[in-house]
């Protein structure tokens, strides 16, 4: 099993090592986060859980929704323009 | 990579490859893929409690992904969803006692297992026969025939008393609604919500979202077009999926992390999904949904014999991986056909304007 921050410093490599330093902080960071308020306050994070997986879905959504828009007023675009030289 | 509350290590590139299965079948067929999820999970080596936990919260946040998106394609009859809602709570609630119960005459786990055994088998058969009769029927696209069509005329004929009900706000109300997008002139309010009943009822004895049960139930039962079904369906497994989040979440078996890396790669495969339903022929998702739901009716029985024959423990593995290798199977099947769709010919929808 790994230990914990491992993940990150397996792979550490000089010229990376201080971008990786503050990834790794960030996780241990939340991870210790995720376990304190999910030992202690179980209603908190009950709501929490369900607050930031709705959140998620909504912001995953819209970026697709955005995104798609995007690529297919793009292709739209160049299929237009290459049928307006032919 | 380690996860914080579950507190085991899992390649997040095997959690991106089930969220994009989850994703991309809970878009085509209108499923939580909770069974799914619980079994990747397991063979990933997360602990069964925490697989369940998270399970439900992937199956919450994509189905959210899911129904908007069948939403924007005008795939959803929330007024239909609104009226199963009422009888799904009632459902799941009664489920819970009737699990307490069989957990305390200790025959939870066989009795859960052989009802999804005989459930899924027969499920997955019939739709299996269903798909194939009317293939035979009417050469070609089969479209949103079923060879249960009679039934459901019946079924949106009956008259259940009482026939006007006092709602508080609304006055004296006729129980019989028009379900215009559904294609329904119009039905017994009392139809969805038994139904909504059966499907909580079963969603909370067997711990999942429902979703498998509730397809087949609106396409075959109630007459409702394919595309329409798998959209309000997910709408309901969004309530379902939100419950289970909320109490498994209080008991601490949620890995939160876990869930966001699937939802994520789920969110791609939603878009995949989803979209492949404007396109694919109502009668081969059928089909498709038809031989997913027996491979999944054959690994719970695997698992069963694995539990039940001291000799045969390694079927437990055979069966996940029986599971994500169908699974995995239909994902590329639902790209191809997509694929070669966009490709070929314009959306029936288009046709049509």
């Amino acid at each position: 099993m790994l230990k914990r921050g491992q993940f990150l410093r397996t792979s550490l490599r000089d010229e990376q090592a201080p971008l990786l330093a503050i990834l790794g902080g960030m996780y241990e960071a939340l991870a210790s986060f995720l376990q304190d308020i999910s030992s202690h306050s179980p209603l908190l994070w009950a709501l929490l859980v369900m607050a930031v997986v709705a959140a998620t879905a909504l912001g995953l959504y819209g970026l697709w929704e955005l995104l798609l828009r995007w690529a297919v007023s793009a292709w739209g675009g160049s299929r237009a323009r290459s049928g307006g030289r032919g | 990579m380690l996860f914080p509350n579950a507190g085991v290590a899992v390649d997040p590139a095997l959690l991106v490859l089930l969220g994009l299965i989850v994703g991309t079948l809970g878009g085509f067929f209108g499923v939580g893929g909770g069974f799914l999820i619980t079994g990747g999970l397991l063979v990933f080596g997360v602990p069964p409690i925490f697989a369940v936990g998270t399970g439900l919260t992937l199956v919450m946040g994509s189905s959210i992904i899911n129904m908007l998106k069948h939403k924007g394609l005008g795939h959803v009859d929330f007024r239909l969803g609104m009226l199963m809602v009422c009888g799904t709570v009632p459902g799941e609630i009664l489920a819970e006692r009737l699990n307490v119960a069989l957990l305390e005459a200790g025959i939870i786990g066989p009795v859960i297992r052989y009802v999804y055994v005989v459930f899924l088998g027969a499920l997955g058969s019939f739709i299996v026969y269903d798909y194939f009769k009317v293939r035979r029927r009417a050469t070609g696209a089969t479209g949103d025939a079923v060879s249960t069509a009679s039934l459901a005329r019946k079924v949106q004929a009956l008259r259940i008393p009482p026939h006007a009900i006092w709602l508080p706000g609304l006055g004296v109300r006729p129980t019989r609604v028009p379900l215009p997008l559904s294609g329904i002139q119009s039905i017994s309010v009392f139809v969805p919500f038994s139904i909504g009943f059966g499907v909580g009822f079963m969603a909370g004895l067997l711990g999942a979202g429902g979703g498998f049960i509730l397809m087949p139930l609106l396409v075959y039962v109630m007459g409702v077009p394919t595309v329409m079904a798998i959209g309000t369906d997910l709408f309901q497994i969004i309530i379902t999926g939100s419950v289970g989040t909320f109490i498994y979440a209080l008991g601490n078996h949620v890995d939160l992390l876990m869930a966001i890396i699937m939802l994520t790669a789920a969110s791609a495969g939603a878009q995949v999904g989803a979209t492949a339903t404007k396109f694919v022929d109502p009668g081969r998702i059928r089909g498709l949904f038809g031989v997913t739901v027996l491979s999944g009716g054959v690994a719970v029985a695997l698992k069963e014999l694995s539990e039940s024959v001291n000799r045969l423990h390694f079927l437990d593995t055979v069966a996940s991986f029986l599971l994500l290798g169908v699974s995995g199977a239909i994902c590329l099947v639902i790209a191809w056909l997509l694929l070669r769709s966009t490709l070929r010919k314009p959306a029936p929808d288009e046709v049509r304007e």
